[in-house]
């Protein structure tokens, strides 16, 4: 069992692991700097979707503060668009719209190049050395109509609290090739339903803490959204779970996807103000929030994650066909709930730094301890560091350290 | 006006109190009131390791501190010797600029040499882990400079 003081210094390296895991504010910029050039072209005056009043908006993680570095430079980075368009002719059928979409997209030289080959619901962009910076991202647009008063919809839910009535209007209805009635069915209502905003909306009310208010949906929705530093205990929970994911799996397709993660934490968080007991509780809990189900159709159970802001969607939905991605998150879960308690029970901050770089990477958790470092050293300098005669420096301490400056030779 | 005439030179009986009413349980012997040798086992924070530290300071000299267990410090990656020591060998540590401002003998070991060595175990500890050294402070250029 932690004490109270080392419980605070282990919550200091969780929060700062969890900022070093933050995109940089320049790879941040350039990502919306690219979102901005595919935005602009598609709604540019003479474009084929023009006539349908499009929009082009980030969604996923970017919007929510819980995107995270890849763990190799080299990497890529994913990048979430819909493309939404209000209304369209009457005879367009599913295959219609995200033909239509495709089409704008491969007019641009450039982007017919980064073009890859179509996916289910997205269009994808993969940008290798042609974007500045060396970033590479892989960039899904999500072809969507909404309805005609959707932005006045949006507008007014963006500046209400949050309500199941106010997330549901926000669904939008999207394209998807796998389902029967993709190349005929021209009636979105008969379309699957998607609701990025309404999930958006839930995730950053279940962050919120009266304490610290959350980012504002509407800011990530600006055209030049600010670059965020401060977040939220649950969006550095999520930071720090999707990247032991990403170094236990690596490019292993059946690994746990970010938005069962992102969606369990969500459920499982119950307000705690600081990262570690977030983490804590979210390990603990999160596996309750997935139901057992039974399909009457197949006479067999199933697993069952819903989406908070429709319920009948299930985020596990693949793990019927693929039962290795379900044996994988029990996997994942007892891999991280073990790996953050070894964590917490070594004595020495280098130990400690040792087996946190084996479950999240050297390179981010190097920084993390250079960062913690010299916060302390500016503490010091500034005289207000503080020590405790038993348990050593911490701001719970007794006596304050005077300034002063290490001396010596190199010999 | 030099300062160093104008302090108040603080006693080795009153060090040694000073240093007894915030470790009671620590080992202290003084002699003949001019010198003082403190043995105590300290964590630079909650969660750091413990290291074994000897002070010893004649009322002539200036206060040495050194760390006694571990002995041998372990080193950081690629590093051959440890930031910021007097001595390899005995690990004197260099706490302070010897200026007379930061530390002199008007000054009390609890407040000044004693904190410093929790700091320097902090940042040994950050040293022995990524390979820097985020204490800050003063090197001397060496003589010599070997890679």
């Amino acid at each position: 069992m932690l004490t109270e003081e080392q419980k605070k210094e282990f919550n200091e390296i969780l929060t700062e692991l969890g900022s070093s895991l933050d995109i940089s504010e320049t790879q941040f910029n350039t990502a919306v700097a690219s979102y901005n050039a595919v935005g602009g072209w598609l709604t540019k005056d003479d474009s084929l979707l023009k006539p349908y009043n499009p929009k082009v908006l980030p969604q996923g993680s970017i919007i929510i503060g819980t995107t995270i570095k890849p763990i190799n430079k080299d990497d890529d980075m994913d990048l979430d668009l819909v493309c939404q368009l209000s209304g369209k002719a009457p005879y367009w059928t599913q295959k219609n719209v995200k033909d239509i979409v495709g089409q704008q997209i491969e007019k641009h030289k450039t982007y017919e190049s980064l073009m890859d080959e179509e996916g289910r619901r997205c269009w994808t962009l993969k940008y290798r050395t042609s974007s500045k910076n060396d970033d590479k991202y892989h960039m899904d647009i999500l072809p969507a109509i909404i309805s005609k008063d959707y932005e006045i919809i949006l507008e007014k839910s963006l500046s209400s609290s949050f309500s199941q009535e106010n997330v549901d209007s926000l669904a939008i209805r999207i394209t998807d090739t796998e389902l029967l009635n993709y190349s005929w069915e021209t009636n979105p209502e008969n379309w699957l339903k998607s609701n990025p905003f309404g999930y958006a909306q839930w995730f950053l009310n279940r962050a919120e803490l009266n304490i610290q208010k959350s980012i504002l949906l509407s800011e990530s929705l600006k055209p030049v959204p600010k670059y965020q530093t401060n977040k939220l205990p649950l969006q550095r929970a999520v930071q720090i779970l999707k990247r032991h994911r990403d170094m236990m799996f690596k490019g292993n397709k059946d690994k746990p996807i970010s938005v069962i993660i992102t969606t369990l934490s969500g459920y499982a968080y119950n307000k705690e103000t600081n990262v570690l007991d977030s983490l804590y509780s979210i390990i603990e809990s999160m596996e309750n929030y997935i139901e057992t189900k039974y399909d009457s159709k197949t006479g067999k159970y199933y697993k069952h994650i819903a989406n908070p802001v429709n319920p009948e969607e299930n985020f596990a939905d693949k793990w019927v066909e693929y039962p290795e991605k379900e044996v994988n998150f029990y996997k994942w879960l007892n891999a991280v709930r073990r790996d953050i308690k070894d964590a917490s029970q070594l004595k020495g901050k280098f130990r400690i730094q040792e087996s946190l770089s084996k479950s999240f990477g050297d390179d981010v958790v190097n920084t993390t301890f250079i960062n913690l470092g010299n916060n302390t050293r500016i503490l010091t300098e500034q005289g207000s560091n503080r020590f405790d005669t038993k348990v050593g420096i911490t701001a719970l301490g007794a006596n304050t350290i005077k300034p002063h400056n290490f001396y010596g030779n190199n010999e | 006006m030099g300062i160093t005439n104008r302090i108040k030179v603080l006693s080795i009986p009153i060090q040694a109190g000073l240093i007894r009413k915030m470790y009671p349980d620590s080992l202290l012997e003084t002699r003949n009131g001019q010198s003082l040798i403190w043995v105590h086992t300290i964590s630079p924070s909650p969660l750091g390791d413990d290291y074994k530290i000897r002070l010893e300071y004649n009322i002539t000299d200036m206060p040495n501190l050194y760390v006694t267990n571990p002995k041998p410090l372990a080193l950081a990656k690629n590093e051959s010797k440890l930031p910021h020591c007097y001595d390899q060998k005995i690990q004197k540590l260099c706490l302070y600029f010897p200026d007379g401002k930061e530390w002199n003998k008007s000054m009390a070991l609890t407040k000044t040499i004693i904190p410093w060595a929790y700091d320097w175990l902090y940042h040994y500890e950050i040293w022995l882990g990524t390979g820097e050294w985020t204490g800050g402070g003063i090197h001397l250029p060496s003589k010599n400079k070997k890679k």
